[in-house]
């Protein structure tokens, strides 16, 4: 994992060494082969199994991908075909097998379900298009650490030719300052912002039946913005390591709480996926060319394999759908008076009408069952005195060093003011985090700075005080939400 | 050419100032972390601040390795409410406390290891046995509880996670100076937790599930694998180490314990496994033992319990006072004294049954477990 004291002292610093020692000598191949190797050592931390299980599938994909591109091959299109199908079903039974239902489900190694998928459309890619690649290459773009656990889901049209004109980009300043940049953003996405979030959001789920209205909204409201700041966290952490490198990752989240409807909301939220699913499966089934019906019923079919690819629970089937009912809606009555209303409804209330359906749909996905799901929901409705209410308790169970100590500190003062403290690090945090959604992303942000902004001196020094403090967050944080995918 | 060099020169800048910050933060954090050491990894208390011992997990590794000391103390929670400044004022020497939650053997044994490694002249162990851990895992548990191995481990890298950690420089450091610093912190007596205790009888009976039935009496040596491995691992220990003095104890356990493991089948295994770990311990010349299982008066006083084992903070300084004390009543003299006690503990735990915890029963006093 990135964050880690092994990782960002020992590991990123020998990693960027090698690579760029290796491209200055001129030795791509060595480069190419050295990122493979920390590639797999940095995925061997999750155990044997599971890198046995990625070199098994890298090399199907390769052999298969190699065979296709066989001059003999290549003119026979129906072999071609079948070699790909046989490439695709081996990878779609490989992510099958452990999205069972759970009770017969294995142990899913950390990031089978973003791989296979890459693995998936580099092959129909290479069946397309017929192009042989360089194999150093194709390995690197397989084996691409940073991208391996949780995406994005990088394509071919992404990587390949990026790892093909490796040293044409020889090390630059820039590109370790802006990648350094946006690494320490995503990490304090992650370890501050998020995770701190998770503390409000699962003891709302801990303490379920003692939640009335106030603090089930907590449970739901802050799960997405957890979610987002945890994986859009990780995302930049990948994008930031891959700019110290000289490579560039495809976008995948784009502020999407910003989004004013559901379909915006999609475009610009795990934006590779959804590319995945549009390129790789709705495109290929007739997409929006045969008849508005058809489209409608694909874009739910869509979102009910994206809810399957998350999990084969039925909690992931709801969500998938009504993550993708509002956007089928509005397909089927684009030009209806109720969305000629909503679409002249005020930017803000629109993106807080999306906000809330999609935090709703998301009870489903983070509640282990739906039960738990429908009980949440249904403590949303429950009004209780404030008196009697759990959200009273709720931020002083809270326990982060953070709020540990403006809790006491104000005990210290006087003991009675113990819960004032707890509440006013809640309120602030919450402030906090409203700010940073509102605001550009980390992404936008750190590839607008110009020269003169890098110069800054208190930009330096505010981002030196996140990466210190996100590194003292090391120990005792969490894993990411998006590893169990 | 020229803004090239320039614009590289910025960001050259910017990692110079953005590097050197956080290095320097870093820094700072570790030094602070070096210097107050709340798990005092690296050096005893400074600065006049007094120990502040509230969290055996992180602190009992660092204690044994720096502090100053001629004896030790250790033990499970039945040993965490005992005062070091009675022990030093009974034995004339400095204590410390080495304690693990469930009083694993193996666990108890290995961190007299990392006493005597550190202070190689001990001059006495009191060793609390209870009789649970006699038949428990007989191996460490550490790796299981998620122990902090990075204070434990002579690795110096894996330091950084104490050294960087911003539990233990915004939580552990301020809680260490306001504790020092409080009149009300009772610094003698670590990891203690009577005062947040109510010890009653109430509170004790509602701390116990007793067994729906009573099962038929199991056989004694149904653990005896693990009682073998966890005995010889702590005759290992005395052997090792002759001329240091052992003082091995069994604490006074409540009535409702002795209930316990009758209703469970087990009496006559808890009873056979202390009389023979006792008679063992007991043939070397620098052991001596005691015996506060049947100290009747206690154990049937529900009111200093509060739960059906854990007895309060007086209990605790009583046992100091007897252990100091050669000519104790609870001091076991011969492996034939260790039978005729073990006996006497079968005819009390009868008794016990027949009388006052028969009472509690016809009063309805008593919640029953699932099963």
């Amino acid at each position: 994992m990135f964050q880690t004291y092994s990782f960002l002292f020992l590991f990123l610093p020998v990693l960027l060494a090698g690579w760029y020692l290796l491209l200055h000598r001129g030795m791509h191949r060595a480069a190419l082969s050295f990122l493979c190797a920390m590639s797999l050592m940095f995925y061997a931390s999750f155990g044997v199994r599971a890198l046995l299980l990625l070199a098994g599938s890298v090399l199907l994909t390769v052999l298969i991908s190699r065979l296709m591109t066989l001059p003999g091959v290549r003119a026979r299109g129906a072999l071609v075909k079948g070699l790909a199908a046989a490439g695709i079903v081996s990878q779609l039974f490989l992510l099958l097998l452990y999205k069972i239902p759970p009770s017969m489900r294995l142990l899913l190694p950390v990031g089978l379900g973003f791989y296979t998928l890459r693995h998936i459309a580099y092959l129909a890619d290479v069946a397309n298009e017929g192009e042989r690649d360089d194999l150093y290459s194709v390995l690197a773009f397989l084996l691409f650490f940073p991208t391996l656990t949780q995406g994005p889901i990088t394509l071919r049209e992404d990587m390949i030719g990026q790892f093909t004109t490796a040293t044409e980009r020889p090390f630059r300043a820039e590109f370790l300052a802006r990648g350094l940049s946006l690494f320490t953003l995503g990490l304090a996405k992650k370890l501050l912002v998020a995770d701190t979030l998770g503390h409000f959001v699962d003891l709302s789920y801990e303490y379920l039946p003692r939640t009335e209205t106030l603090s089930a909204a907590v449970a739901v409201f802050l799960f997405v913005p957890q979610l987002y700041f945890d994986f859009s966290g990780y995302c930049d952490m990948a994008e930031g390591i891959s700019g110290m490198l000289g490579l560039r990752l495809p976008l995948n989240f784009d502020s999407p709480l910003q989004a004013a409807s559901a379909k915006e909301l999609w475009r610009r939220w795990h934006i590779t996926l959804s590319r995945f699913f549009l390129r790789y499966v709705y495109q290929p089934l007739g997409g929006s060319r045969r008849g508005k019906g058809r489209a409608v019923l694909l874009t739910l079919m869509v979102f009910l394999i994206s809810g399957f690819w998350h999990g084969s629970t039925l909690g992931y089937l709801i969500w998938g759908f009504l993550a993708g009912l509002p956007v089928a809606l509005r397909a089927l009555g684009k030009d209806s008076s109720l969305f000629r209303t909503l679409d002249r409804l005020p930017l803000v209330l629109r993106r807080l009408v999306t906000f809330v359906w999609v935090s709703l749909a998301f009870v489903f996905f983070r509640a282990p069952d739906v039960e738990t799901a429908l009980t949440m929901l249904r403590h949303l409705l429950l009004p209780v005195p404030i008196s009697r209410a759990f959200i009273r308790v709720l931020p002083t169970l809270v326990v982060t060093p953070e709020s540990w100590l403006v809790k006491n500190l104000f005990a210290y003062a006087n003991p009675a003011l113990e819960e004032l403290g707890a509440w006013l690090f809640a309120a602030l945090f919450l402030c906090l985090v409203i700010v940073l959604l509102c605001a550009k992303n980390a992404r936008r942000r750190v590839s607008e700075w110009t020269e003169a902004q890098f110069c800054s001196l208190p930009r330096a020094l505010l981002l030196s005080l996140l990466l210190a403090w996100s590194v003292l967050s090391f120990s005792g944080v969490g894993s990411f939400l998006y590893f169990q995918y | 050419m020229e803004n090239e060099r320039k614009t590289t020169n910025a960001y050259r800048i910017f990692l110079r100032r953005f590097l050197a910050g956080a290095l320097l933060l870093l820094l700072l954090c570790a030094l602070t972390v070096l210097v107050f050491d709340p798990f005092y990894h690296y050096h005893a208390p400074s600065f006049g601040l007094r120990p502040v011992l509230t969290e055996k997990e992180h602190q009992v590794d660092g204690t044994l390795r720096t502090f100053d000391y001629d004896g030790i103390l250790l033990g499970s929670s039945h040993a965490d409410n005992f005062d070091l400044s009675q022990a030093e004022a009974l034995f004339g020497f400095p204590f410390v406390k080495a304690v693990r939650s469930g009083g694993n053997l193996f666990d108890l044994c290995a961190y007299a290891d990392e006493a005597f490694e550190a202070q190689p002249a001990l001059k006495l162990v009191l060793f609390n046995l209870d009789p649970a851990p006699l038949h428990g895992t007989a191996e460490e548990s550490f790796a299981e509880t998620g122990y902090p191995f990075y204070l434990q481990d002579k690795n110096p890298f894996n330091d950084v996670s104490y050294l960087l950690n911003k539990d233990v420089l915004l939580r552990r450091i301020p809680y260490e100076l306001a504790q020092s610093a409080s009149a009300r912190f009772v610094a003698e007596r670590p990891y203690s937790w009577y005062a947040e205790k109510d010890f009653s009888e109430a509170a004790t009976l509602s701390h116990y599930p007793r067994h729906p039935r009573t099962e038929p009496m199991g056989d004694k040596e149904a653990g005896s694998e693990n009682f073998e491995a966890n005995c010889a691992r702590l005759l290992a220990l005395i052997e090792a180490h002759p001329a240091t003095d052992f003082v091995f104890f069994l604490p006074p356990l409540s009535m409702l314990y002795w209930d316990s493991v009758y209703r469970a089948g087990t009496l006559e295994q808890v009873l056979y496994e202390c009389e023979q770990v006792l008679a063992r311990v007991l043939s070397y010349d620098n052991v001596s033992a005691y015996f506060f299982c049947d100290d009747r008066a206690l154990i049937t006083d529900l009111d200093r319990y509060m739960d059906f084992t854990h007895y309060d903070e007086k209990a605790n300084d009583r046992i100091l006072e007897e252990l100091a004390d050669p000519d104790s009543a609870f001091r076991l003299r011969s492996v034939e004294d260790v039978s005729a006690r073990m006996q006497g503990m079968r005819s009390l735990v009868e008794d016990l049954l027949a009388n006052e915890i028969k009472a509690l029963e016809d009063a309805g006093r008593f919640h029953y477990s699932d099963g």
